[in-house]
């Protein structure tokens, strides 16, 4: 068996039916032998876009997302991809051609160290140098890829190794680990932790998706009536209208939220980072709170804040074991009123659409099975803040990068995993531009995504942020000049509806709704709109600038 | 703070790389370094003197999970911050 068909056959008893990617010279023996393979190879237009969507496929399927490329340019253009899967902890496997090996380190045609490139935001890599090892590095690197905390593995694959013969094949098939389970000691403390609090406050994160523990999550949360905030990641671990749910904590988090993080005695996160944008001033975050951390990666324990108790291994062993119920009504009550004081509030008496309002009416008439795919930006914030979601699977978002451009590859990949979902790509009008040619891909393989590109002719977070913290010089962020995003949808074969009014909104949610393929529409928005509330970078949480009162 | 970290990984290709890479990445400067394969070529061994404002444990577990590392120990901690500018690093790298 050749080396190329030996990756094939790895692949399909890794149990893969999707892969995206983008051949070229050295990655020929692999497309060779995708020929006699029944893997599904979606021929994406741009690498980096191969990648985002493995990743949108890993989201939504909690499956290993597996990308090609060819060497040199092609491997580069994967790197982004990968680093957004590194960041968020996506289970992925890129397999990028490599110069035969007798050329590597010659400086060979279109050869770069795409090993060494991809080193820091890789989970592990491989440089297959024998025939031999070829079965068992791919079985290696998909347990790596979704083993513990997951992430991606890049395999470098030289083109004589590709084509090189072998008579005997092993493959490999042990099974994975199971991850760690947790320590007796700790669910103990953390049981009193929780018993003897007043005021605690479940902080859900990404990690609660990726452990398939949202479940354990519903119940933990019912049993113990304990309020919970969510990240961006942790948006649908809860249902978004549960009665506990507070909403997203942090930068553009709510206002109840903070709040309740800033009161809370006891911070209770579940498969979370602290990360910079969900703490705000570091030193200012929960300061009244005890924290119990639970994670997979003991690297995260204490990493910016330290924990109180660790509860280190799988979150959804673990919370099963805290149900225990605090006497705490009166802090429940005042998190409960703070959250109907402080809803978001959805009239706008202007003539122009309003993103958060069009984003909850769609939300609300789409069913539940609906994906939604975010670009970065203020549009990706609306997002978080005013669709609802049941389930974490259904809000991809690109978080720990913030990588514009992820949006319709990412939709892609998730409607290629599952294809009886609603997937929607909700855009804006800088990021749509960094991957606008997969609206070829949306169109050779009829994939059904509805791109929602809500065009306020700016980088509207970059203009907003020039408007608070830069005292209003705006450089390089006017977009005025777009092009005529309709037509280019049409020039793609792809139909378009372009929404200027409020009153063309809820006829446009109904094209959505009811279209069988793709489309695109086009919604002008307001260039003066904001997202609040927003706590400006490096500030407590407590500093939430709003929205002036019209 | 200064300390030495006592790592094992398997002599798998890019090891000794990534465990640098990771080093430095996390904030954790390097002083000085001496590795070693195993006589059958199976293992490294490294010995690698760091200084840095981060705490030892994040370093550990930095290390700990980087695939390849079969064991980490801190060796030794100085609990001064060293004097960096009078005491030029020494690298020693003998593979
Ligand atoms: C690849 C990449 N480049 C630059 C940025 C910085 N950035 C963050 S948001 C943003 C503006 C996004 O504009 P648009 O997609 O129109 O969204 P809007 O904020 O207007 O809703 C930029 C440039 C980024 N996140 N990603
Ligand atoms: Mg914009």
């Amino acid at each position: 068996m050749k080396g190329a068909e030996i990756v094939i056959r790895a692949l399909e008893k890794e149990g893969v039916d999707t892969v995206f990617g983008y051949p070229g010279g050295a990655i020929m023996p692999l497309y060779d032998a995708l020929v006699d393979s029944k893997l599904k190879h979606i021929l994406v237009r741009h690498e980096q876009a191969a990648a985002l969507a493995a990743d949108g496929y890993a989201r939504h399927s909690g499956r290993v997302g597996v990308c090609f490329a060819t060497s040199g340019p092609g491997a580069t253009n994967l790197i982004t991809g990968i680093a957004n899967a590194f960041l968020d902890s996506v289970p992925m496997v890129a397999i990028t051609g490599q110069v035969a090996t007798p050329f590597i380190g010659t400086d060979a045609f279109q050869e770069v160290d795409i090993f060494g490139i991809s080193m820091p935001v890789v989970k592990h890599s491989f440089l297959v140098r024998r025939i031999e090892d070829l079965a068992g590095t791919i079985h290696e690197a998909f347990q790596i890829a979704r083993s513990g905390r997951p992430g991606p593995v890049l395999v470098d694959l030289p083109k004589d190794v590709a084509i090189a013969e072998l008579d005997i094949v092993a493959f490999d098939d042990t099974p994975d680990e199971t991850p760690a389970r947790p320590d007796a000691h700790q669910v103990a403390t953390a049981r009193q932790m929780i018993e003897r609090s007043s005021r605690p406050l479940v902080y859900a994160g990404g990690g609660i998706r990726i452990a398939g523990a949202t479940e354990e999550l519903r119940s933990f949360v019912d049993f113990t009536g304990i309020p919970v905030v969510t990240t961006l990641q942790g948006i649908g671990s809860v249902p978004s209208d549960h009665e506990l749910n507070l909403g997203m904590l942090g930068m553009h988090g709510t206002k109840q939220a903070n709040i309740a993080v800033q009161e809370c005695d006891l911070l209770i996160c579940v498969a979370a980072r602290f990360d910079d944008r969900v703490t705000g001033k570091l030193k200012e975050f929960a300061p009244h709170a005890k924290v119990i951390h639970m994670d997979i990666d003991p690297a995260e324990v204490s990493k910016l804040r330290a924990a109180d108790c660790s509860i280190v291994g799988d979150v959804k062993v673990a919370l099963n074991f805290l149900h225990v119920r605090p006497q705490i009504d009166e802090w429940k009550n005042r998190c409960l009123t703070n959250k109907a004081e402080y809803a978001f509030a959805y009239e706008h008496k202007t003539e122009h659409v309003y993103a958060p309002k069009m984003l909850r009416d769609l939300s609300v008439a789409a069913c539940d099975n609906t994906v939604i795919s975010c670009d970065v930006g203020q549009h990706q914030m609306w997002v978080a803040q005013h669709c609802r979601f049941q389930s974490p699977e259904n809000h991809l978002t690109s978080g720990g990068l913030g990588t514009m451009g992820y949006g319709l590859p990412g939709a892609i990949g998730a409607q290629l995993a599952d294809p009886s979902a609603r997937v929607i790509n909700v855009s804006g009008d800088g990021s749509i531009m960094m991957n606008i040619q997969e609206l070829a891909t949306l169109k050779r393989y009829n994939i059904p995504v509805k791109i929602v590109l809500f065009d306020n002719q700016a980088l509207g977070m970059v203009r907003q942020w020039q408007e608070l913290f830069f005292s209003e010089r705006y450089s390089e962020v006017d977009l005025s000049d777009n092009p005529d995003f309709a037509k280019v949808a049409e020039a793609f074969g792809i139909p378009a509806v372009k929404v200027e009014r409020p009153d063309q909104v809820e006829s446009a949610i109904q094209q959505i709704l009811e279209c069988q393929g793709p489309l695109l529409v086009h919604v002008m928005i307001d260039p003066r709109e904001n997202v609040w509330p927003l706590v400006p970078p490096g500030k407590s949480n407590t500093e939430m600038m709003e929205a002036k009162a019209v | 703070m200064r300390f030495t970290l006592e790592v094992t990984m398997t002599n798998s290709e890019g090891a000794l790389e990534r465990l640098l890479g990771r080093l430095r990445q996390r904030g954790f400067g390097i002083l000085a370094l001496n590795a070693d394969v195993s006589g059958d070529y199976a293992f490294l061994g490294a010995r690698i003197t760091v200084e840095s404002l981060r705490p030892v444990e994040a370093a550990l577990k930095q290390i700990a999970k980087l695939y390849d590392v079969e064991q980490v120990k801190v060796h030794h901690a100085e609990q001064e911050h060293a004097k960096r500018q009078n005491q030029p690093a020494e690298l020693c790298l003998s593979l």
